[in-house]
């Protein structure tokens, strides 16, 4: 049998060239894809692979005979490398991860293994390092440390929860809500940290997110270590692999206590915004009610001017008819001029005692205390009303009907005080009662008594008319600005002052019902 | 006779003072319903000057004055339609012998003033 020795070599031979290209191929793809380099003894490359070009953006040529610490990373310390050298130089294999710096300047990390060759003693003659890129892993760590440290550093409170509520971890403002410290934390339950009039809702909420995978923005209260209530705003989430729960939330005390002191501040100012506009409004009233009396004060003086003129003449060349009159001889006409004149005369007395008693007010001598007769003070005050008065009420005054003939010193009851506001108040109360009497709608029975009377050192004036009395719903703020007894007009602003008057006087005023009217007593002091 | 000057801007006061004190032919009466014409008029020949206060022209009291810087002798009696105690403290202390208001209780009372204060 002959064997054909030239086929057997040739298919020796093919499968020989087989075996070479797949270990050229299989080189090809190490030299692709393995980050490979060798180096001499003192560290300059010999020999990169195409992966290590690749990642380090050098060309095989820039590379080759260049000092492996091309590709150094400034941050990684040299005693790192001294420890790598010693290992490898010492026959042994060094691995580390360290980062390594791109001819474009950007950092990649590396899984790194250096190994030395030797020959066939035993010797070294190179160092092969095969490296790995890691820059993904890293940059994960980094993302992982940065987004806990934004866990720790929130504000809000954040944790993690399994399904059943139980805690797995918690971050600090977590533990500052609620007083707890981790280790009280890990292991407890949500639903233990409700009021008890929360729990249900707990449970409750623990069921739903587990259903439906998230609930948000609810409000709760909450117990603290303390036992003091913590009201919380909180989101409940459970995360992607559905094994747990992250709960987010927000303590609402700091924002409950913000808005009640912004609440009360609110009250606060709207309060005394209002007290000062009270107290200007009245402030502005007594200035307008100055300024009144001020207008009619000069008013009155000089329609007192103007009306005392011609009455001054009329008065005096009335005077020189009369003389004339009485020379005329006895008769009918003479006696009848006579008794004509005489009520003429009346008349000219009555408006000239208006006159002089509207003078008196007028005068603007206000802020000086001086004696004077209070009695007069009255009269003054009746007569400036009279002409309202007389068609009002019947006004009696230490028993004696009003009239304007009435002598000013029937009575004497000195005290000091400034005449024109004590008249003030008079008027005041005067008109305070005519406005109440003329809903009596007969005039025969409505009577104002007006009595003035010593009391050891205190002159005492009483006002009463028989209208009916004081509300008594009025009746305990009467002398307060702005309660006005009338249904229409008037301010309300009249008895306050009076009141302040008669305080500026060290007096008192009180107001009272009695029989079957209202009573207004002043006390004055007498010195 | 006496010499009397009456000063009041209003004329029916100036008549009448003057004919009722006339009648008696005891006065002679002047009169002048403008006060600035009055104080340059007049002189020392008067015995009694009647000055009202509240004219238009000038003010009674400062009539007054000037009379007075005249003639510190000179009797003057003011007189107002309207009164307040400035007026009469300021009167008297400028050298006014008397003060009245107006109206008069009567003329009568008034020539009796003056009778008082002439003699």
């Amino acid at each position: 049998m002959v064997v054909d020795k030239r086929e057997l070599s040739l298919d020796r031979r093919q499968s020989d060239i087989d075996k070479k290209n797949e270990l050229l191929k299989s080189l090809d793809l190490i030299d692709k894809y393995i980050i490979r380099s060798t180096t001499n003894l003192e560290g300059k490359i010999i020999e990169v692979s195409q992966a290590f070009c690749d990642i380090s953006g050098y060309t095989k040529d820039e590379l080759i005979g260049q000092p492996h610490s091309i590709v150094r990373h400034p941050d990684v310390e040299s005693l790192v490398f001294q420890n790598m050298w010693e290992t490898i130089q010492s026959g042994a294999i060094w691995t580390g991860e360290l980062p390594n710096t791109a001819k474009d300047g950007t950092t990649y990390w590396v899984d790194i293994n250096i190994e030395p060759n030797l020959d066939k003693n035993g010797k070294i003659i190179s160092y092969t390092s095969i490296r790995h890129k890691i820059s993904n892993k890293k940059e994960l760590e980094s993302q992982l440390e940065q987004n806990n440290a934004i866990i720790q550093f929130a504000h809000s409170g954040i944790g993690t929860l399994d399904l059943e509520g139980n805690f797995l971890e918690v971050n600090d403002a977590y533990k500052d809500i609620f007083g707890y410290t981790s280790a009280e934390f890990i292991g407890k339950n949500c639903v233990e940290m409700s009021r008890e009039d929360y729990v249900d809702i707990t449970k409750k909420s623990l069921s739903i997110a587990r259903e439906i995978g998230a609930l948000v923005k609810m409000k709760k209260v909450c117990k603290h270590k303390d036992g003091s209530d913590v009201y919380v705003e909180f989101s409940l989430d459970m995360l992607p692999n559905r094994k747990a729960f992250v709960m987010i939330v927000n303590s609402l005390n700091d924002k409950l206590e913000l808005k009640e002191l912004t609440k009360s501040f609110e009250n606060r100012v709207i309060k005394e915004t209002k007290k000062k506009i009270e107290q200007l409004e009245v402030m502005q009233q007594e200035r307008l009610k100055n300024i009144k009396l001020n207008t009619i004060g000069s008013l009155a003086a000089g329609i007192t001017h103007e009306i005392n003129t011609p009455l001054t003449y009329i008065k005096g060349n009335f005077e020189m008819i009369k003389y004339d009159i009485e020379d005329l001889p006895p008769s009918d006409i003479r006696s009848r001029m006579i008794d004509d004149s005489e009520k003429i005369v009346d008349g000219i007395n009555r408006i000239s005692s208006i006159v002089e008693a509207m003078r008196e007010v007028s005068q603007t001598s206000v802020g000086i205390k001086k004696q004077v007769n209070i009695y007069n003070t009255l009269l003054t005050a009746l007569t400036l009303s009279h002409n309202r008065s007389k068609l009002q009420s019947k006004i009696y005054i230490n028993s004696r009907l009003f009239n304007l003939e009435i002598p000013k010193d029937l009575y004497v009851f000195n005290a000091n005080v400034q005449p024109e506001r004590i008249e003030q108040v008079w008027i005041v109360i005067l008109s305070n009662a005519l406005d109440e009497l003329v809903k009596i709608e007969n005039y025969e029975y409505r009577e104002l008594q007006i009595d003035i009377y010593q009391m050891n050192n205190n002159l005492i004036i009483k006002f009463k008319d028989n209208a009916g009395g004081i509300s008594k719903k009025i009746l305990p703020k009467i002398f307060e600005p702005f309660v006005s007894m009338k249904q229409s007009g008037g301010i309300g602003i009249g008895l306050n002052i009076a009141y302040n008057i008669i305080q500026e006087h060290d007096g008192e005023i009180k107001a009272y019902n009695e029989d079957d009217g209202a009573v207004f007593e002043v006390r004055l002091k007498v010195i | 006779m006496y010499k009397i000057a009456v000063v009041d801007d209003e004329n029916e006061i100036l008549s009448m003072i003057s004919r009722f004190l006339g009648r008696s032919g005891k006065y002679e009466i002047v009169t002048y319903s403008n006060p600035v014409v009055a104080v340059s008029s007049i002189d020392n020949s008067y015995d009694l000057v009647l000055m009202d206060i509240m004219m238009p022209q000038m003010n009674g009291l400062d009539a007054l004055e000037k009379i007075m810087d005249k003639n510190p002798n000179q009797k003057v009696v003011m007189m107002t339609a309207y009164s307040t105690l400035d007026k009469v403290l300021k009167s008297h202390k400028t050298g006014a012998v008397h003060y009245l208001m107006k109206p008069f209780d009567s003329l009568q009372a008034l020539e009796d003033k003056i009778k008082e204060v002439l003699s």
